[in-house]
């Protein structure tokens, strides 16, 4: 038992330092300050990940502004409004865990009949943050909502208690007290958000050339490895640059979560 | 004390007019959100159902049980499909699955102090790797190897799965009791006896939790699968075989997909929809049963 489990976890482990690796000594050999600035010529062979950079701040930034107040909704009807109806509350809360749980191709898919088709978006910016909002939202709703109901219910009833309206209560004490919970949410959804490729591949597009509005198309930085390595021959070389780009930026977010993390404990 | 919070909003006294406005205005602001967010779910699924029905009313629904998946001939079997993803799922499974129990059975009972806290922390951080990385990866080291095929797309899903299943199965060996384990040892059984009689077993219902789980992830996972694992649909007969799954279709046909080809695509990932659904589904029952 003992030398079988140990024998796993080597195994597990050692492949990890083996992909991490690969991507960083194959990624660092392209990666540089004109790789990462410079516009991509040859759909990405050669050249830069500029526009992919811009498009990708776009599509995140959009996605969770959309996201954002939907979910703060979403999370707020259940803690706030719906309390005491046990019933209701946890219909909405499957409504979101369904979601979460979807496969995001399938999101995607209806992103590109809806926005791309029928809204004649096309592949565009906007209609691949539009989609991944229906993603994201659902995401940072069930974040949101922990964090409410982590705050106890003797401190709402205290507010009330002096004459507080529950609409001040909420905005003066709850959201305050849950913000450490909330920001963690937002990072969360930004995380998935950067490592999704099935919704923005048939939404957004895989174009890297840089995008001049949101109605263009523009490939998110996931989206570029995955073209760069499968549809482009001779690209491979460069998609690892790709990753590890991704990976720095995904390890970046996982060390603010982990922050956030750190500070919530102590309360 | 409880019923003054059961109230509810239009019911607390304010102050003045206004600020009673900005509150109405403000919880009403919050129900249409929320309301919004809630229904995002149920309306991305009738419409997925009613595209689907679309195309059961056309011809090509009489093709569905077909083993043969051919657009262009409107022919639309999705046995393939369903038999490919599931094919490359289990075997992902098949493979994350020992792996990562074993992992978490030595972060659970063998290892301590500094080199625990490190492989804790290094799991945490490779299931956080976006999927994409392991497709990346595949296409260097599994695809030269054993081709694209079933067998790759095995291998990239279980590299993408493990760790978190090492996670989850990790937390659900520590939720136990320490008394099951201590009782154990005073009976006499040797450690390896406590893991194998004791824990494994009365961890199971959250160690099928995590397996589930994996299985509906690995399931709805489509652009690392498609990256290695050949598109082409038919009945693989040996590992090295390339196979299409249901995800990888839609990635590959979307942009073309006219007419009842389209409809089609619809029920395809109204297919990987319900599978991964019922799945998670079994994963939650699993968990409730456990707190049970």
């Amino acid at each position: 038992m003992r030398a079988a489990s140990f024998g796993a976890a080597f195994v597990v482990l050692a492949f990890f330092a083996l992909l991490v690796a690969d991507v960083v000594m194959r990624g660092a050999a392209e990666l540089s300050p004109t790789y990462l600035f410079s516009a991509a010529e040859e759909g990405g062979r050669a050249g830069g990940i500029g526009p992919v950079l811009v498009s990708t701040l776009l599509v995140v930034l959009l996605a969770t502004l959309f996201a954002l107040p939907v979910a703060a909704g979403g999370a707020l009807l259940c803690s706030e409004l719906l309390v005491h109806r046990q019933a209701w509350k946890s219909l909405v809360r499957r409504s979101f865990e369904i979601l979460v749980s979807a496969p995001s191709v399938a999101i995607g898919l209806i992103g590109w009949s809806l926005f791309g088709q029928l809204f004649g978006l096309g592949f565009s910016i906007l209609s691949g943050a539009a989609t991944l909002a229906f993603m994201l939202a659902p995401l940072m709703a069930l974040a949101f909502l922990a964090g409410l109901e982590a705050v106890p219910q003797a401190l709402r009833a205290q507010s009330l208690a002096l004459g507080v309206s529950r609409w001040r209560t909420l905005l003066n004490l709850v959201i305050p007290a849950a913000r450490p919970a909330l920001v963690a949410g937002v990072m969360l959804a930004v995380g998935r958000a950067m490592a999704e490729t099935a919704v923005l591949v048939l939404t957004s597009g895989i174009s890297t050339r840089m995008p001049q509005d949101v109605f263009d198309p523009g490939a998110t930085l996931a989206v570029h490895v995955y073209h760069l390595a499968h549809n482009l021959p001779g690209g491979e070389p460069r998609a690892y640059a790709a990753a590890l780009a991704l990976l720095l930026v995904s390890a970046l977010v996982q060390l603010g979560l982990a922050r956030l993390r750190v500070q919530e404990q102590p309360a | 004390m409880d019923s003054a919070i059961a109230r509810g909003p239009e019911l607390v006294p304010a102050g003045s007019p206004a600020r009673r406005q900005e509150s109405r205005l403000g919880w009403l602001t919050v129900a249409v959100l929320g309301v919004a967010c809630a229904a995002i779910a149920p309306a991305l699924l009738v419409f997925l159902f009613a595209e689907g029905f679309v195309f059961l009313l056309g011809d090509g629904a009489a093709t569905l049980l077909s083993s043969r998946w051919f657009p262009t001939e409107g022919v639309f079997g999705l046995v393939p499909l369903v038999v490919g993803s599931l094919l490359v799922s289990l075997g992902g499974l098949a493979l994350a699955l020992p792996l990562g129990l074993g992992t978490a059975i030595s972060l659970c009972f063998y290892l301590r102090g500094g080199p625990l806290r490190f492989a804790e922390a290094a799991l945490g951080v490779l299931g956080g790797v976006p999927s994409v990385v392991f497709g990346l990866f595949g296409t260097f080291w599994f695809v030269p190897r054993f081709g694209p095929s079933l067998a790759s797309g095995a291998l990239v899903l279980a590299a993408m799965l493990t760790p978190t299943l090492a996670l989850l199965a990790l937390a659900g060996l520590r939720q136990l009791p320490a008394g099951l384990l201590l009782d154990g040892a005073r009976l006499g059984l040797s450690r390896e006896q406590v893991i194998a009689r004791l824990a494994l077993r009365a961890a199971r219902p959250a160690l099928m939790g995590a397996a589930v789980l994996a299985l509906a992830r690995a399931l709805g996972e489509a652009l690392a699968v498609e990256m290695v694992c050949g598109n082409v649909a038919g009945l693989p007969s040996r590992l090295t075989d390339p196979v299409r799954t249901l995800t990888t279709t839609l990635v590959q046909e979307f942009e073309y997909a006219q007419g009842a080809h389209g409809h089609a695509l619809h029920l395809v990932a109204l297919t990987i929809v319900l599978l991964a659904a019922l799945t998670s589904a079994a994963a939650m029952r699993l968990a409730a049963r456990r707190r049970a």
